[in-house]
C-alpha cells in the first residue's frame, strides 16, 4: 500500500509540469549604416563625336579600310588618318571614352564604350552617326564568371560606388528595425558621371570590362559570350542580330567557343591568319589559347607560360611552331605532331633574345618584332637569326597589308614598304 | 504598490482580530466518558466565526539552473607573461522535486453546519516570499463528528512589493545572468481547491488534515536601465502546479 502510495504521488508530482513563458523587452537607440549605390550616368561617356586632333597617347590596334585607317587609342578613342596616294594625313578623332578594342566592317565601326557595343557609321569619318547602341553588351558574363561583371542594376545601370549613410534612432521589441524610408528617397538614386580612378590600371588590358572584339570573314563580330560560349554579331540592313554559341550549338559553329580559366582572365584577342588568338592573363603566369577552324572536332591549342604574361604570338606553320613575346625574351612552342586528341604544345624553348617587343608578326619566311625598335628575323627550329635592325622604326601596333606595314606610336601613324625586309622604307 | 501593501496588512489585522475573537471564553470541562463528549460536539454552535491556521507543504516539479564552470586548458601564453586561461560559466537546468512551506491564517463566517465563507492571508516560500490574499468558500458534510470537507480557495499571492537591485543577477530564465539590474517578482492570481477530514478535538476546535491542488501564475521581471530612457526587461511568466498537503486546526 505504501509503495502504490510513493508511486501515486510521483506520477502526480510528474503531471505538475509547470508553464513558463519568457519575454524580452527592449528600448534602444541605435545607429544603423545603410550602403546605398552609386550609379554610372552615361550621358557623357556615351556621347560619341568627332573632335579636333588629338595626339595619340597609347595606340593599341590599327584597322583599315580602302580609304582610311583607324588607329585605337587606348580609352580615349579612334584616330583616323585618310590614305592619300602612297601617304597618310590625319583627318580626325572620334572619341569614344573607354575603348579597349574595335573592329571593322562594312564601314561600321564595331566597339566598346566602357560596357556598351555601339556600332558608328564611318563611311564619313567627319559625319560620324551612331548606328546602334546595345547596352550592356560586355557585362553579361554569368555562371562561374560573374565577377568579371562592372555590377549593374538592370534599369538604374552600373554601380561604380557607394555612399554610407547613418541613422540613428530608436528601436523597440515592437518596433525592431529603424525605417530607412526617408533615406531611401533621399539616397536610393545617387548617379555620377566618372568612373573612379581605382578601376583603371597601367595596364588597361587586365581591367574591367574585359573586351575582344574580331571580325570573322566579312561580317561577323566575335566577343566574349556569357559563359564559355562566344557573342557574335551582325548589322546589316540596319538590323542588329545577335546570337550565342557554344559547344552545344546546332549546327557546330564556325570556331570553337573561348575557354574561361578559373584562375586567369582574358587580356587581349586577335584574329590572324584563320586563327583566333586569346592571350590570357593570371596573377603570375599567362596562356595563350589558339583557335582553329579546321579538323572534325573543335581545336583549341593551348600554351601555358607559369612565369610571365604573353603580350603577343604567331604562328610559323612551316616549323608547326607558335612564337610568343614575354616582355623580356621570345619564346617557341612546338607542336609537331598532327595529333589531334592532345593540345598541349610538345617543346617550349626561349631562344634568349634580349627584347621589349610588343608585336611579333610573320612575314614570309621572315619573322618581325615591334617595339622601341623593328627587328627582323629569320627563325629555325633553335635559334631565330637577326636579319637587320631599325632603330628608327617603333610602335605599339602595326597593320599589314601586302606590302604596306602600319606602324602606329605616339607621334602618329607611319606607313613603311616592307616589300625587301632588308631594305624597309619609310613612305613620305 | 501601496494600496496593495496596505490590503494585505489590513487583511492580515482584520483575520488576526477574527482570530483572537473566534477562540471561545467559555471554560470547558472534558468528560472522558465518551457519550458526553459525543453530547456536548453535539451542542456545537452552528453559526458563527471561525478561525483556520493552517500549514502545509507544497510539493511540485521545479526548474533550476546550475552555473557549472569551463576552465580553458590553455592558458595565453605572450613573450613576457602567461595570462591565465579565462573560466567561462554556463547555464545548465535541471529538473527536481520543490517542496515549499506554506502558512496560512483564515477566518470567516459558518452560515450552517454544511457551508462557510471566510478570507485569509499567507506566507509562502517558493523560488521567492509569496503573500496569498484569497477568500474560500467550504463545504462540511458532518459538523459534529469526524467529517470530510471541500474548500475552494482562490486569490491573489503577492510578492515583493518593490524590485531590488543586483550587482550581478543570477536568474533561473533568460538572460540567466546580467549585472546592475532591478529585479521585482509580481506574484498572480491563485486557485486552491482543497479536500480534507475534519477531526473534532473539542467544542472549540477541529483538526484538519487536508491535501490540495494548487494553481499559481507567477510574473518576474528583470529590468537593466540605462541612459535616455534605454532599457533591456526581460519578463519570466510562470504557471505553476503544486500538490499541497498539510495540517491546520479550526477554532470556532
Amino acid at each position: 500500500m505504501k509503495h502504490h502510495f510513493c508511486l501515486l504521488l510521483v506520477i502526480v508530482l510528474l503531471g505538475c509540469e509547470n508553464y513558463e513563458e519568457d519575454i524580452y523587452r527592449y528600448s534602444k537607440i541605435i545607429s544603423k549604416s545603410k550602403e546605398y549605390p552609386v550609379y554610372l550616368d552615361m550621358s557623357e561617356i556615351g556621347n560619341i563625336q568627332v573632335t579636333a586632333i588629338l595626339p595619340q597617347v597609347s595606340p593599341f590596334k590599327i584597322v583599315s579600310n580602302d580609304k582610311y585607317y583607324f588607329v585605337g587609342d587606348m580609352l580615349k578613342g579612334i584616330h583616323v588618318y585618310e590614305k592619300k596616294a602612297e601617304s597618310v594625313c590625319y583627318l580626325c578623332f572620334i572619341e569614344c571614352k573607354y575603348i579597349k578594342d574595335f573592329e571593322l566592317a562594312n564601314n561600321q565601326l564595331f566597339c566598346n564604350n566602357f560596357v556598351d557595343l555601339v556600332i558608328i557609321d564611318v563611311s564619313n569619318p567627319l559625319q560620324i552617326n551612331v548606328l546602334n547602341r546595345q547596352k550592356n553588351y560586355f557585362n553579361r558574363f554569368t555562371s562561374y564568371k560573374d565577377f568579371w561583371n562592372v555590377p549593374y542594376v538592370e534599369g538604374k545601370g552600373l554601380i561604380v560606388g557607394s555612399e554610407t549613410h547613418v541613422l540613428t534612432g530608436t528601436v523597440t521589441d515592437k518596433k525592431p528595425n529603424l525605417d530607412f524610408t526617408e533615406y531611401d528617397s533621399l539616397y536610393g538614386n545617387l548617379i555620377t558621371k566618372a568612373l573612379p580612378d581605382s578601376w583603371f590600371s597601367n595596364h588597361p588590358e587586365n581591367d574591367k570590362p574585359y573586351i575582344g572584339i574580331i571580325k570573322i570573314d566579312t561580317d561577323q563580330i566575335y566577343t566574349y559570350g556569357s559563359y564559355n560560349s562566344w557573342t557574335i554579331c551582325t548589322f546589316l540592313s540596319g538590323t542588329i542580330n545577335v546570337r550565342e554559341e557554344n559547344v552545344w550549338t546546332t549546327p557546330r559553329g564556325e570556331y570553337a567557343p573561348p575557354y574561361y580559366y578559373s584562375d586567369a582572365w582574358p587580356a587581349h584577342m586577335f584574329y590572324s591568319d584563320s586563327l583566333i588568338y586569346i592571350l590570357g592573363n593570371g596573377y603570375n603566369s599567362g596562356y595563350s589559347d589558339c583557335i582553329t577552324n579546321y579538323g572534325p572536332y573543335f581545336l583549341t591549342f593551348h600554351l601555358y607560360f607559369p612565369t610571365f604574361n604573353p603580350l603577343d604570338i604567331t604562328y610559323l606553320p612551316d616549323l608547326r611552331e607558335f612564337l610568343v613575346l614575354s616582355g623580356q625574351s621570345v619564346w617557341g612552342a612546338f607542336k609537331y605532331s598532327d595529333d589531334q586528341t592532345s593540345v598541349y604544345m610538345e617543346k617550349y624553348i626561349d631562344y634568349n633574345i634580349p627584347t621589349v617587343a610588343t608585336s611579333i608578326f610573320r612575314i614570309g619566311n621572315n619573322v618581325v618584332t615591334l617595339g622601341n625598335e623593328l627587328s627582323v628575323y629569320l627563325p629555325s627550329e633553335n635559334e631565330l637569326k637577326l636579319v637587320k635592325n631599325y632603330p628608327d622604326i617603333s610602335g605599339s601596333c602595326y597593320s599589314k597589308a601586302g606590302n604596306v606595314l602600319a606602324v602606329a606610336n605616339t607621334r602618329g601613324l607611319f606607313i613603311y614598304d616592307i616589300n625587301d625586309l632588308e631594305n624597309i622604307k619609310l613612305i613620305p | 504598490m501601496v494600496i496593495m501593501k496596505r490590503i494585505y496588512f489590513i487583511s492580515l489585522s482584520l483575520i488576526l482580530t477574527f482570530s483572537i475573537s473566534a477562540q471561545s471564553g467559555k471554560e470547558v470541562n472534558l468528560n472522558t466518558e465518551n457519550n458526553e463528549i459525543q453530547s456536548r460536539f453535539i451542542n456545537r454552535k452552528e453559526k458563527g466565526f471561525y478561525n483556520i491556521m493552517h500549514a502545509s507543504l507544497l510539493l511540485g516539479a521545479g526548474q533550476f539552473t546550475n552555473w557549472s564552470a569551463y576552465y580553458s586548458p590553455y592558458p595565453y601564453y605572450s613573450s613576457t607573461y602567461i595570462v591565465a586561461p579565462p573560466v567561462y560559466y554556463y547555464p545548465g537546468f535541471r529538473t527536481t522535486l520543490t517542496i515549499a512551506p506554506s502558512f496560512t491564517i483564515t477566518n470567516g463566517y459558518k452560515f450552517n453546519k454544511h457551508w462557510a465563507a471566510g478570507a485569509g492571508v499567507g506566507f509562502e516560500i517558493l523560488n521567492y516570499n509569496l503573500f496569498p490574499l484569497y477568500a474560500e468558500l467550504r463545504y462540511t458534510l458532518w459538523d459534529h463528528k469526524i467529517s470530510p470537507f471541500m474548500v475552494l480557495k482562490s486569490g491573489y499571492s503577492f510578492a515583493g512589493f518593490k524590485a531590488r537591485h543586483f550587482d550581478d543577477l543570477y536568474l533561473d530564465w533568460p538572460p540567466y545572468y546580467t549585472n546592475d539590474a532591478r529585479l521585482r517578482h509580481h506574484g498572480g492570481f491563485m486557485l486552491h481547491p482543497e479536500i480534507g477530514v475534519k477531526v473534532p478535538l473539542n467544542e472549540n476546535s477541529d483538526l484538519l488534515f487536508t491535501a490540495a491542488y494548487r494553481y499559481q501564475k507567477t510574473k518576474s521581471v528583470a529590468r537593466k536601465e540605462y541612459d535616455q530612457a534605454q532599457f533591456d526587461e526581460w519578463e519570466h511568466n510562470e504557471n505553476i502546479n503544486l500538490l499541497c498537503f498539510g495540517i491546520g486546526i479550526m477554532f470556532r
